[in-house]
């Protein structure tokens, strides 16, 4: 073990010489001895993290601080900070970060955010009493031990160079998935900077494959796995205790149920609704020239998406049909395409409606499609109803001032996936899905703005899904096989087993696109569900057949 | 933070001559210029008098414990302010050098006093996790002597003026040299502090006091 000590710097003690050789104003007793006990009575205890006692008007949950406590004294501040979504993995790296400058370890720290959130991040180190300045994205004149800046902005030069220059001491990466991509501008700029201790902050750090934990790794722990093959070797390797002592060092994940929040319940409710005469006869137009494709083996997966969003709301479907791309589909359909706007009226609007009038209170909606969005804020403001947008193209200021205006004024606001990372809408007690995105861990984000830690009531949660379409056809199933659903969503931090997001994807759009009966889906997913709850799952490749339905229960029973 | 801090900025602005109210968890305080120019971040108003040849008024303040709901404001400074942040940083940074002179019990009688140079400070670890070292250690500067110290009585027999009847003497080892043998005796201290059981025997350890606290008290004793 080595030791080295030292005491003070170079500049000090040659402050202190030219005190003690300077006719100064007398010190005070008083001040002296207050300075002496403040700081005799914080001295740094074992394994305790000292910033608390700063903290006044707020106190971090226990797995916040249990958190922090493992990244400073066990990870060596260099870690993937990997919770949970809503279980407040800012106030984690807040900690981690006023423990870092309490001790004096860190000096000059670079918070990398998307763009939208640079605004929340400051928000929230205030609560630290850290004060941080904004890089805009001009020359900065300002000083700040603590400077946030949008990833997209300054990954680019000019700014580029002026950071790959800079000596950080700490480098924080939110929503840090981004960097799994090695061949990406996001991944390259991060590896190029300089600095000590790096945190990166995601509730998902495997997006597409499980190597992208290899390259976030990296990043942080460069000797951690000596190349590529290992790191799969070690996830193909049965003896999992390597790879999961490797997995500690690299990353911390809490989980729900693992916390000590009393979480409030999700009250969950799954309409079903029947569509109105219009949309009927335009979803059913679409679903029988659909039929008549796959029949002949036509079809591909963008005609699925058409039943979907004709499962959204007719005006989404209808503009999808006038895209170039669907100009033979178009045709071949027999249905009025030029309406009024009475027509477009869906049974999920007027049910939006009736939720809304009833709930008397925030609402929120979330739907995949632009169309849908723009056309319920316009059916809602026709009934009187005040309403925002959210959408992942509002720059960010244009997103904080609709959240302001959501939590103020509107009573609803509507907002698509894309953009809605680390929004935090706790004041709202009610949300709606107008449609269901095929991933469910999607679905768990959008719950995740409004279920999460801060929300007091129980939060009310509708499915709307329209009888006799893809919806019904989907979620039966799922339904069904709820344990396969609760194993997606509840365990889907199986990071290392080989499943991935988009395997689960590729396998459960074959599933449902490409079975020829209901037979064989059932199949499939049966097969899905049963690999799901091995320790340690592989999700079968579409390719690698499960049976065509026609071979019955024998093949089944080899699962 | 706590009440502690506030006690600390009260008796920084006091020693700066600012006249200060008490109150229960906080205190109103008119503020010096100096201070007002240093800490109140009103450059263009002390700007405008300059250039006017006018005298400025310097602020009167309320410094809380109490947390704010709203923004900072400029008359009320509560922990979270910068103000506060930096008054505390200043505090601190006052206190961190000092000259005192030890009060005699009886103090008719003429007596001589002798300079001892004191080193105080909170130790840390890199990478952290073990306890932090406080130390205490002073040097005569007559004799030369090393001695390790459990506290200093600021505030009961320490005076930041010579007492009546009170001579200090001149030290007789230099002031560089003192300071560098005392720094060496905490470095010594220190390592004899180190629970060497408690620390992972294949890591590596740098122990650093960050901002020493040191000062020259003049003693009864040489």
């Amino acid at each position: 073990m080595e030791i080295n000590i030292s005491i003070g710097d170079k500049e000090w003690r040659q402050r202190f010489f030219r005190y003690l050789n300077s006719f100064c104003e007398p010190s005070s007793p008083a001040l002296t001895e207050i300075s002496y006990e403040l700081k005799h009575t914080s001295i740094k205890k074992e394994r305790a993290l000292s910033c608390l006692q700063d903290l006044i008007d707020f106190s971090p949950m226990p797995h916040q601080i249990s958190a922090a406590e493992k990244v400073l004294f066990e990870m060596d501040s260099r870690a993937i900070l990997a919770d949970e979504v809503g279980l407040g993995k800012t106030i984690e790296a807040g900690l981690i970060i006023k423990e870092l400058l309490c001790r004096k370890m860190v000096k000059k720290v670079l918070i990398l955010v998307p763009s939208s959130l640079a605004g929340q991040w400051q928000k929230e180190l205030w609560r630290f009493t850290l004060p941080s300045i904004i890089h805009r994205g001009k020359k900065e004149w300002r000083q700040s031990p603590i400077t946030i800046a949008s990833i997209d902005l300054v990954k680019r030069e000019p700014f580029r160079s002026e950071f790959q220059k800079e000596a950080f001491d700490l480098l924080l990466v939110d929503e840090a998935h981004k960097l799994s991509n090695p061949k990406t501008l996001n991944h390259q700029f991060v590896a190029s900077l300089k600095s000590s201790y790096r945190i990166f902050l995601t509730a998902t750090p495997v997006q597409n494959k499980t190597e992208d934990l290899y390259h976030l790794s990296k990043l942080l722990h460069p000797s951690l796995f000596e190349s590529k093959k290992d790191f799969k070797e070690l996830i193909a390797c049965d003896d999992k205790e390597l790879l999961k002592k490797k997995m500690d060092r690299l990353m911390i994940r809490s989980r729900r149920n693992e916390t000590d929040v009393k979480w409030t319940k999700r009250k969950i409710s799954v309409l079903w609704i029947d569509q109105l005469p219009y949309e009927k006869s335009l979803y059913q137009a679409v679903e029988n020239e659909y039929m008549r494709m796959q029949k002949e083996n036509l079809h591909s997966f963008s005609h699925l998406a058409l039943l979907r969003q004709g499962c959204s709301s007719s005006i989404s479907l209808l503009k999808a049909l006038r895209g170039e791309k669907h100009d033979d589909f178009c045709k071949s359909i027999n249905v009025n395409l030029n309406i009024t706007p009475d027509e477009l009226i869906t049974a999920k609007a007027q049910m939006i409606l009736k939720i809304v009038k009833e709930h008397k209170d925030k609402v929120l909606i979330f739907t995949q499609y632009r169309a849908t969005q723009l056309y319920l804020h316009w059916f809602l403001k026709q009934n009187g109803i005040s309403s925002v947008l959210f959408r992942g193209g509002f720059k960010k200021g244009k997103k904080q001032w609709m959240t302001d205006l959501f939590r103020d004024q509107a009573e609803v606001m509507v907002a698509t996936e894309a953009g809605s990372e680390g929004l935090n809408l706790q004041f709202c007690h009610c949300l709606i899905h107008a449609d269901l995105p095929w991933n469910p861990m999607k679905l768990e984000q959008r719950t995740g703005r409004v279920h999460r830690i801060g929300q007091s009531n129980d939060v009310n949660i509708y499915y709307l899904l329209n009888k006799n379409t893809i919806e019904e056809r989907i979620w039966r199933l799922l339904k069904d096989k709820m344990v396969l659903f609760e194993t997606i969503v509840g365990e889907h931090d199986h990071l290392l087993s080989g499943t991935t997001e988009k395997d689960l994807d590729r396998y459960l759009n074959d599933a449902i696109l490409h079975s020829r009966s209901e037979k064989e889906m059932k199949l499939k997913l049966d097969h899905l569900e049963s690999v799901l709850k091995k320790p340690h799952h592989k999700i079968p490749q579409p390719d690698q057949s499960v049976g065509t339905g026609t071979e019955g229960l024998t093949e089944k029973e080899e699962f | 933070m706590n009440a502690m801090h506030l006690t600390l900025i009260k008796e920084f602005l006091i020693h700066k001559g600012a006249a200060v109210t008490e109150g229960n968890k906080e205190f109103m305080v008119q503020l010096t210029e100096e201070l007002d120019r240093k800490y109140m971040n009103r450059p263009y108003y002390w700007h405008y008098r300059d250039a006017t040849c006018q005298k400025g008024e310097p602020a009167r303040v309320l410094i809380s414990m109490n947390s704010s709901e709203g923004p900072p404001s400029v008359d009320k400074i509560t922990h979270s302010h910068p103000v506060f942040q930096s008054l505390v940083q200043s505090a601190h940074e006052e206190a961190g050098f000092y000259k005192f002179y030890e009060k005699p019990a009886e103090q008719h009688v003429h007596v001589r006093l002798y300079p001892w140079l004191f080193l105080h400070g909170e130790a840390e670890f890199t990478p952290p996790g073990p306890e932090s070292i406080w130390t205490i250690q002073a040097m005569s500067l007559t004799t030369g002597i090393l001695q390790s110290q459990d506290d200093i009585p600021f505030k009961d027999n320490l005076s930041g003026l010579i007492p009546e009847n009170c001579t200090p003497s001149t030290p007789i080892i230099s002031f560089e040299h003192a300071i560098s043998r005392l720094i060496a005796h905490t470095e010594m201290a220190i390592r004899n502090k180190i629970k060497t059981g408690r620390l992972e025997a294949s890591k590596s350890y740098d122990v650093h006091m960050h901002t020493p606290s040191a000062g020259i008290i003049y003693r009864l004793v040489p």
